[in-house]
Order: structure tokens, then C-alpha cells, then sequence
């Protein structure tokens, strides 16, 4: 039934990816967000419904059937994420023999670097980024709704996992969580009463759904992102009404289990679990030091050989005292120490450049808002949520090995492009017309 | 059951967003109409905050 329902679904969007390219990268996203092969059993789960989208619009790109596409001109995340790729290629040629997601991992890399490039050039106008939030709302609040209604449907006990390609529950819950200021933002700017009904109701399953995941770096993540949204709403009270609500339904509803599992994060320390992360962020940081240009490869750390090389090995976290761990694939759990491991000191930086330009072009949006007019405060609350999003990965990805995560590359390239039409309202080029 | 409830909702939100790009583009229809529109001006009855302040006041005439 879900295979012909797509099939049915299929037939109408990909027509509409030949004559419209704009639907066609929305396509292009979706699918990549949604994974939706793997919610199907029958003839339509084989299909490559990424490679098929990013195929069908980038030759409609090519056949120039957008006219409203803007030329490329080199902007700052765009550089960043460019060197980013390219030394992610380095790295992925000069890796250590034998690991076995390398040569995947980096072709997430340059895949979702190629989607985001495309961005400032397609997203030309607030329709197109509007569209561009609304897409990759429904696409995650899609895992969200569902792990929300099967959470209250078991009353309480329903455990959350997710589709192969996102990993473990940790990622699911940093996925979800990131959803979260993107449906807050739709909802208060939503014309249609359903539809901010709609984005309102996604709120409290996706926070549901993320307790279902029984992520402890998961919780941490939705404290900032709570903080975050509560600062810098305009309306104060109403934000502080939602998250209040939702802490309240969190208390009442998450069971027993899940909350003596949360209460593990005070007492780190004596966790084994936690220490055996900060193990693997020794031993990823001594791979940085013995290659401190391209580092090891990627997921070199999982590697038996890699790992036995080094496991004794104090790195730049020498003064904390670890288990040694004799098993190897071992994951780093943290996003920075993944990028050292893998990429080195260079690859490192330029991750961090990658983050912090997010937060820098937030700030540029402002300027840009201040001196446009009041008309255009949509852009600079939109990119104050998409700074929540980037923050809830900081913090929670600071425990995880999300690092090659599409979403926060996808957030800084929609920051770019928030600027980037702010920059043509202020020179007075923004009345693109789709055409 | 509710995997294909939930996934019946979500194609038909898509297919609709969808439509409404393809009839911009293609039928030059208004851009904010229907189900996604966006409200053009900010919320009403927005209390200042620091991120805000003063708008620049456009050119005179």
C-alpha cells in the first residue's frame, strides 16, 4: 500500500522536477532528510530517490529551465565549505589502508557540499526560502510525528530508533532536535491557521519523539535550544509558555526509565560509558598529532590497526586519567575530536571556521535586517533559529560523532543565503520573479 | 498503521508545496497564496528585544 502510495506520489513530482528545478532540488532535499526507502517493503524501496533527484535538477539546472537562477559568486561559507571538501579528498586519499567508510564518508561530504552550493543560486527569493524551511520541516517532523504519536500511543514506553542511514538513536534525537526552531519559526510565520496549527503540533510530538530516543546528549541540546528560543523571541512570554509546556509533558510522560537514565549525566565521572569516550577523544587527538595535516582518514579511529597504534597514546589529553580500552571501534562521540581524528588540525579548523562563520553571518543578517526595514524581520528571526539549530548540534554534538551530519551544513549555507538576499534588498535587485 | 497514516499526511503536504512551486514558476501565480503562505509583515503585537532595535527609516522622497 505505502509502495503504491508512493509510486502515485512519484508520478506527479518527478515531472514536476523536469519542468520546475526548484521542486526538483526540493525533491532533491527531501529525500535525503526523509530516507524514505527504508519505510518501504515492497517494489519502490530499491530506487536511489536522492541520486534520482539531484540527477533529474541539476540536468534541468544545466538545460536552463530556472531562469531565475542567479550567478554564482564566490561567498564566505561557500569558500570555507569548498576547502572544507578539498581537504576532505586529501584526507580520504592519503588515509590509513583499510578503513572502511572512508571513501563514503567523504562522498557525503562533497554530495551535501554540491546541494548547499547551489543554494544562494536557487533560493533566490523569500518564496524559495520559505519552501526551503517548509521542506526540511516536514521532512524530519516526518520521524518526529511518527516516534511522538507511538510514544503516547504505548504511554510511555516506545523506544525510538531510527532508519539505517541516520545512525543510532543519538542521531536521531540531534536530527529531531534541530527540527525543533524551524517548526517554532513556521509556526509564527505561517498566513494559513492549519498550517501554524500544523507546525504547532509538530512542536511537542518532535520533543516527544526525542524523548523516545533516551538521548542524555540529546537533553542537553534541547536545554540550549530552549534558552536560545526564550532570549531571542520577540514574543518572550509565549516562548516561555511553549518551552514550559513542553517540560511539563517531558516530566509527566517520559517514564521512569528514561529519567534515571538522564540522571547518569551528573555523575559523568563515574560513568563508564562517558569515560570511555573521553578515551577515544584521547586516542582521535593522538592521531591529529602523529598527522596533523590530513589526519588519519575518515573513521580511521574504528579501525582495529589505527586504534591498536594508538590506544596507549596520551595525545593532547594526556593529563586525564582513562581506562584503556583494548576493543577498537570505538566511535569518537564528539564532533570535534571526529574531525581531528579523521582530518587533522587543518581539516579541524576549517570545521570550526565552518561554525563559527554561521554565527557571524547571524550577525550580518541583523545588520542587513536593521538597515532593510521592518518588513524584513522574517530573515533575522529565521536566522536566529537556524543559529538554535547550530547550537543544539554544538552542544549535543559535542557527545556525538555527527560531524558528516548534512543538516548543519544545510543551516550555515540557508544563513549565507538569508544574507545573501538581504545584500540584493539593499541594492535594490531583489524583485526576482520566478518565471 | 500509523507508519502509513503519517506517511499518507506527509506526501500530501509535499505534493503540495510542490504544486504551489511549480504553479509560480510555471502559471505565474502569486507566490504567497495557499496552504504555505507566509506572513509578509512580523507577527502582530511584537514586544521589542535587543536583536531589533531601531529600524533605519527609509529615504525620503
Amino acid at each position: 500500500m505505502r509502495d503504491l502510495l508512493l509510486l502515485g506520489f512519484m508520478l506527479i513530482a518527478v515531472p514536476m522536477a523536469f519542468m520546475a528545478p526548484f521542486a526538483g532540488y526540493l525533491l532533491w532535499g527531501w529525500a535525503g532528510l526523509i530516507a524514505i526507502k527504508f519505510y518501504l517493503y515492497g517494489f519502490m524501496s530499491g530506487f536511489g530517490y536522492v541520486q534520482i533527484f539531484a540527477m533529474i535538477t541539476i540536468a534541468a539546472l544545466l538545460l536552463k529551465r530556472d531562469r531565475s537562477l542567479i550567478p554564482f559568486k564566490p561567498n564566505r561559507t561557500t569558500v570555507l565549505l569548498g576547502l572544507f571538501v578539498l581537504h576532505g579528498l586529501m584526507v580520504a586519499l592519503l588515509a590509513y589502508p583499510g578503513l572502511d567508510r572512508n571513501w563514503e564518508l567523504f562522498g557525503n561530504i562533497w554530495k551535501t557540499a554540491l546541494f548547499c552550493v547551489l543554494m544562494p543560486l536557487i533560493a533566490v527569493n523569500r518564496f524559495r526560502i520559505h519552501a526551503l524551511v517548509v521542506m526540511i520541516a516536514l521532512a524530519v517532523s516526518f520521524h518526529g510525528g511518527l516516534d511522538g504519536l507511538k510514544f503516547i500511543a504505548s504511554g510511555g514506553s516506545h523506544n525510538a530508533q531510527p532508519v539505517a542511514s541516520f545512525g543510532d538513536n543519538n542521531h536521531l534525537a540531534l536530527v529531531l532536535l534541530m527540527v525543533l526552531p524551524f517548526l517554532y519559526y513556521l509556526y509564527r510565520y505561517s498566513a494559513a491557521k492549519l498550517a501554524r496549527l500544523g507546525f504547532l503540533a509538530a512542536l511537542p510530538l518532535t520533543v516527544l519523539a526525542v524523548v523516545a530516543t533516551h538521548s542524555r546528549g540529546a537533553l542537553l541540546g534541547l536545554f540550549a535550544i530552549a534558552i536560545w528560543i526564550v532570549l531571542k523571541s520577540q514574543k518572550r512570554t509565549l516562548g516561555l509558555l511553549l518551552v514550559g509546556l513542553c517540560a511539563l509533558m517531558v516530566v509527566q510522560l517520559a517514564p521512569d526509565d528514561w529519567s534515571s537514565r538522564m540522571e547518569t549525566i551528573q555523575r559523568a565521572k563515574e560513568d563508564a560509558s562517558f569515560m570511555g569516550r573521553v578515551t577515544a577523544w584521547k586516542v582521535s587527538s593522538a592521531i591529529a598529532v602523529d598527522n596533523p595535516i590530513f589526519g588519519g582518514g575518515f573513521r580511521a579511529l574504528q579501525a582495529h590497526h589505527v586504534w591498536e597504534k594508538y590506544m596507549f597514546s596520551p595525545g593532547l589529553l594526556g593529563f586525564i586519567d582513562t581506562p584503556t580500552l583494548k576493543r577498537s571501534g570505538v566511535a569518537a562521540h564528539s564532533i570535534w575530536f571526529e574531525v581531528l581524528g579523521d582530518q587533522g588540525f587543518v581539516g579541524f579548523f576549517l570545521f570550526v571556521a565552518l561554525l563559527v562563520n554561521g554565527f557571524v553571518t547571524r550577525r550580518e543578517v541583523w545588520k542587513l535586517v536593521r538597515d532593510n526595514g521592518p518588513q524584513e524581520q522574517w530573515a533575522g528571526d529565521l536566522a536566529d533559529m537556524l543559529a538554535a539549530a547550530l547550537l543544539a548540534y554544538i552542544v549535543s554534538g559535542s557527545l556525538l560523532s555527527v560531524a558528516y551530519f548534512e543538516i548543519p551544513y544545510v543551516c550555515l549555507m540557508l544563513m549565507e543565503t538569508l544574507k545573501q538576499y538581504q545584500m540584493r534588498m539593499q541594492t535594490g535587485l531583489s524583485h526576482i520573479k520566478t518565471e | 498503521m500509523i507508519d502509513g497514516a503519517i506517511l499518507a499526511v506527509e506526501l500530501g503536504l509535499f505534493l503540495i508545496l510542490l504544486l504551489k512551486v511549480w504553479r509560480v514558476q510555471s502559471r505565474k501565480e502569486n507566490e504567497n497564496t495557499g496552504f504555505f503562505a507566509y506572513l509578509a509583515k512580523k507577527p502582530v503585537n511584537q514586544a521589542k528585544d535587543k536583536s531589533t532595535e531601531t529600524f533605519k527609516k527609509p529615504p525620503h522622497a
